[in-house]
């Protein structure tokens, strides 16, 4: 009965250690929220200037494999939706979403412009 | 007799544990000292990484959100002490563009002892490509979206490896 308690004490302990280590190692990989929404804020100047946010697919196209973006483009005070974009081969939507705004003239009209940017998953 | 025996048997046994105890004590000191080395390695690691990380990141923002300084520094390229590749905010400057060869790019983003390759697509095509980056060693990867003078989205990617 001790040697079992022992071994599952020791298992634990061991168990404890690969996970702090993986979880360490992990921090590095994944991409702080702040270069997200720098490189959101780089797609939005691009749809920007050249007047693309009714038809992002072509910059969508430009940005990393590995990031997935939703545009939703809503009137000067945000309260209703006029359009949502979502690059293609990426879900809806994502728990872990960073959000970028802009506001911006479109077409003679003040607009409010949504970009969510997330890391896509396997 | 028989108590002298017992008593000698408890001893050893006394012995034993004693043993046992000081194998488990300094078993768990080595697993302790060298955690914390692994842990101090990965840290260590992590520092320099991140800061070559946020470097990279701000020499890309510098590329595609300003001008460089001088603002003409095309025109001598010596002249450069921060380089910019774009006429107005991510939109590409062929001119810039084609003097950032001329300048000692890699040192002017502060990643002087790095490889440093800066590389513009559109379209899945290649369109402009400086400098040298080892991908097996890469350190990080930086990706802005840019315009080109025709209208055209574009993907500048800044890589930096070795070190």
């Amino acid at each position: 009965m001790v040697a079992l308690i022992d071994a599952m004490l020791a298992l634990f302990v061991v168990v404890s250690f690969t996970a702090m280590v993986t979880s360490t190692l992990q921090q590095k990989l994944t991409s702080p929220p702040i270069e997200m929404q720098r490189q959101g804020m780089s797609v939005l100047t691009s749809l920007e200037y050249l007047n693309q946010f009714y038809s992002p697919t072509a910059v969508f196209a430009e940005t990393s494999g590995s990031l997935c973006m939703r545009e939703e483009v809503y009137n000067g005070t945000s309260s209703a939706l006029d359009a949502t974009f979502v690059k293609s081969g990426c879900p809806e939507s994502n728990s872990n979403e960073v959000v970028v705004w802009r506001t911006s003239v479109i077409g003679g009209q003040f607009k409010s412009v949504k970009l969510a940017i997330w890391l896509k998953t396997q | 007799m028989r108590s002298q025996k017992n008593r000698m048997e408890g001893w050893l046994k006394g012995q034993t544990y004693m043993v046992e105890m000081l194998a488990v004590i300094i078993a768990a000191m080595i697993i302790i000292v060298a955690s914390i080395s692994v842990f101090t390695s990965i840290n260590n690691y992590r520092s320099v990484s991140d800061k070559t990380v946020n470097t990279a990141q701000d020499a890309a923002n510098a590329l595609i959100l300003t001008r460089g300084f001088p603002v003409d520094w095309d025109q001598n390229a010596s002249s450069a002490t921060v380089v910019g590749i774009v006429s107005r905010r991510n939109v590409i400057d062929p001119a810039k563009l084609a003097a950032l060869n001329l300048t000692n790019f890699s040192t002017l983003m502060g990643l002087g002892r790095f490889n440093v390759s800066i590389t513009i697509t559109s379209g899945g095509e290649t369109v402009y490509q400086v400098g040298s980056a080892n991908s097996s060693t890469t350190m990080t990867l930086v990706q802005r979206t840019c315009v080109l003078t025709n209208g055209s989205p574009c993907r500048l990617s800044l890589q930096v490896s070795g070190g």
